[in-house]
């Protein structure tokens, strides 16, 4: 009998040790999670897709559904905030109501999409790149990610993410980005929109390379060399690409379209802190398209529109720099530029590009065959320095970097 | 279109000015009346489509009692009494206008010059080897002890109807106004040649032309260097090196450790961390040693520190005794707990 109680406090003993056990794991798991969790939430992670109501000027928050699944919600304000952290590159994809604003996070490379009309926001990828300081998506799923490897070469990194409508399910919709590096310390890059043929920028004893390939990298053909190692890329739709002198303010800048011969066609020559944005041709024709270029030089800036290469340039009752601006798609020659609304100081453009001064933006529409502005939106209580801005092919949404940040917005440009 | 290509110095001039009883010398002097007369061109130079002026000159004939006539391709341009000056815009490039005024006096035509003029393109674009930072968009700027590219784009129009190509071209590069030495030459389109020193200007300036001179350009450019700009950014550990975001000179960081990134911008290195960067940096006026991997890095740790931090840095090169920056931050981190401490870097 005395055994038996003594079995029996035993395995009481055992029972509640079992159970103090199980329960000790249980909350280091929970304070594990939580920690995990706060870790997640200081980068950004864990909260849903930001919200706001339609009738609200602004909205921020920057948090997003990690797990690849949407959530229901409403439809954001007219100026949404769509990413609060900073990220390293944006692009429309698709058209009307199945567009989506595609972009790329700063800190782990992951590719995000939203919903412009319901807000939702979901993860694409899973292959974490850290420290993206640049990217580029096309609208066949290309992804070009940018960063720098310990000893401050750049790296290049070009991977393909499944074009597919996004499902729900959170085991199909974020995938992995499989992908390859390109050479290193590529200066410049740019893609074909047609055919996804890659044109960059390779530094080679004194000066710099033009190389074209596939986009793979193979099939490398060098189709340009220049002692001026500074340049700016454009690949515009009609397939032509233009290179542009990297601008300061005061210094004569040249823009030029290059041939497939290799030589230089000139698109603006010697103008003051030039800054260009240009147009692609309309499909069929032969000629140039419109452009959009600033003058700048000290605090003094002129933004001028050409519609044709044969009409007469119109300065723009605008004071910004073409890198503000976008070109709408479609037959009239709309586009849409962030506007300082206070006069800019000292060498404004080249402090802009190194981060030194900000400017608090409003949004105009240009209509380049007028050579006329209009005022479109001017955030309330909120201040944005737009760079980087895209539009939608059907003009719907404007979307763009805040420069001050690099948090991500987007402009509905019908209320 | 003209405002499109504003500021641009751009033109080439075939100026054969055509003596009528005596073909091949620049200026026309009727052998009758002893008279000179001869046509100059504003620009020199001119470019496709670029307007030009011209002027009538003479130093034997007081033009203003006279009456010119300007042809342009044979058509009248301009005409009347003392009209010494007209205007002509300049076809595309390698096509020829030939410009003619005549004098006439009543007792008939006294002299007359011509000009051809054929329009090409010169550019003359200029770079520098200063650092910038990676994905940096803006131009590198020139200072003293780096480096200068020139490179020139000729546009010369042959009758062929072909460009030249740089191989057949000559180009000599001057330096206020002396040859450069061992850069010009046949097909000498870029050029490398130092920087010019700290505050000094110099005037570049390019002639090109074929070999057969019947085609010239010329242009000139006036260079200054300016002092390297040193900035301070933030290395954060999730997002790298923020450059869209230069620290003012007082800044508040939300977190209690931070490491901060100095950019010297046109610097005469090849990365910020150039082994020739000498760094001094201080936090509250006490020197802290650097790191020895990342000099252009420090880590500041605020934890049990009160107050704001004092952030100095003087960037001197071991080579180039023209860069000396120096620049100093207040920097206000959070979580500061109620003990005084010194601020310290975790470099130390």
């Amino acid at each position: 009998m005395k055994t038996k109680t003594v079995i029996e406090y035993i395995l009481a003993g055992v029972v509640v040790l079992i159970l103090g056990g199980l329960s000790g794991w249980y909350f280091f798991l929970r304070g594990q999670s939580q920690t995990s969790r706060a870790g997640a939430a200081a980068r950004g992670y864990g909260a849903t897709a930001p919200m706001g109501n339609a009738g609200n000027t602004v909205f921020g928050s920057g948090a997003r559904d990690t797990q690849g699944s949407p959530t229901q919600t409403a439809r954001p304000p007219q100026l949404w905030h769509v990413q609060s952290k900073p990220v390293a590159g944006l692009a429309f994809i698709g058209t009307g109501k199945d567009v989506r604003l595609r972009y790329v996070e700063r800190a782990t490379g992951y590719v995000f999409e939203a919903d412009p009309e319901t807000g939702n926001t979901l993860r694409l990828s899973n292959t974490l790149l850290p420290k993206i300081y640049e990217a580029q998506l096309t609208e066949s799923g290309r992804v070009i990610e940018r960063s720098l490897d310990e000893v401050g070469n750049i790296t290049t990194f070009i991977a393909t993410i499944s074009t597919s409508t996004p499902v729900s399910d959170t085991a199909t919709s974020t995938r992995s980005l499989p992908g390859l590096y390109l050479a290193k310390n590529i200066t410049q890059i740019v893609t074909n929109p047609k055919s996804d043929e890659l044109f960059y920028l390779v530094h080679e004893g004194t000066g710099v390379t033009g190389v074209r390939s596939q986009w793979n990298g193979s099939k490398q053909k060098t189709i340009f060399t220049s002692s001026i190692t500074h340049w700016r890329l454009l690949w515009l739709e009609d397939g032509r690409i233009i290179l542009a002198q990297a601008a300061s303010g005061g210094v004569p800048g040249y823009a030029y379209e290059l041939k497939a011969d290799g030589t230089l066609d000139p698109l603006l020559r010697a103008t003051s802190g030039l800054t260009i944005l240009p147009r692609s041709a309309p499909a069929g024709q032969n000629a140039s398209g419109a452009l959009l270029w600033g003058e700048s030089a000290g605090s003094a800036m002129a933004l001028y529109a050409q519609a044709t290469p044969n009409t007469q340039a119109v300065l723009l009752p605008i004071k910004t720099v073409a890198d503000k601006c976008v070109w709408q798609s479609g037959k009239e020659l709309i586009a849409y530029c962030g506007v300082p609304q206070t006069p800019t100081i000292r060498n404004f453009l080249d402090d802009w590009y190194r981060g030194a001064i900000h400017s608090s933006d409003a949004f105009w529409r240009v209509e380049a065959l007028a050579g006329s502005a209009e005022l479109v939106y001017s955030p309330a209580g909120t201040s944005v320095d737009v760079t980087d801005p895209i539009v939608d092919s059907g003009g719907d949404y404007v979307a763009f970097i805040n420069a001050t940040d690099r948090s991500l917005w987007l402009l509905r440009l019908n209320k | 279109m003209s405002a499109r290509f504003a500021g641009a110095l751009a033109g080439f001039l075939a100026l054969s000015a055509l003596f009528l009883a005596m073909p091949g010398y620049a200026q026309f002097t009727s052998p009758e009346q002893g008279a000179d007369l001869s046509i100059s061109l504003s620009p020199a130079h001119p470019d496709a489509g670029d307007t030009v002026r011209l002027s009538a000159r003479s130093l034997s004939l007081d033009l203003s009692e006279i009456t010119l006539t300007w042809h342009a391709n044979g058509k009248v341009i301009a005409q009347g009494d003392g009209v010494d000056t007209a205007t002509v815009v300049a076809g595309d490039l390698g096509t020829e206008t030939k410009i003619v005024v005549d004098a006439i006096m009543p007792v008939g035509t006294v002299a007359s010059a011509q000009v051809t003029i054929i329009p090409t393109g010169l550019d003359l674009l200029v770079d520098s080897d200063s650092f910038v930072p990676p994905f940096y968009r803006g131009g590198a700027r020139v200072s003293a002890g780096v480096d200068l590219h020139l490179q020139a784009i000729p546009r010369f129009k042959l009758p062929t109807g072909f460009f030249a190509a740089d191989a057949d071209l000559i180009y000599t590069w001057r330096r206020n106004g002396e040859v450069i030495a061992g850069v010009s030459g046949r097909g000498r389109s870029s050029i490398t040649i130092p920087s010019p020193h700290l505050f000094g200007t110099d005037i570049i300036t390019l002639e090109v032309r074929t070999r057969d001179t019947a085609l010239s350009s010329a242009r000139s450019l006036s260079l200054s260097s300016t002092e390297p700009i040193l900035l301070l950014y933030k290395d954060h550990p999730l997002f790298g090196i923020l450059y869209n975001d230069a620290l003012s000179a007082s800044t508040f960081i939300p977190e209690s450790e931070m490491t901060f990134a100095a950019i010297p911008y046109f610097a005469q290195v090849q990365s910020a961390n150039d082994a020739q960067l000498i760094f001094d940096w201080r936090v509250n006026n006490t020197r802290v040693a650097q790191n020895a991997a990342r000099p252009s890095e420090i880590t500041i740790n605020a934890k049990n520190s009160t107050g704001i931090a004092l952030l100095g840095l003087e960037l001197t090169h071991a080579t180039n005794y023209y860069m000396d920056a120096k620049s100093s931050w207040n920097i206000n981190f959070s979580e500061s707990s109620g003990v005084q401490d010194q601020f310290h870097s975790v470099d130390q």
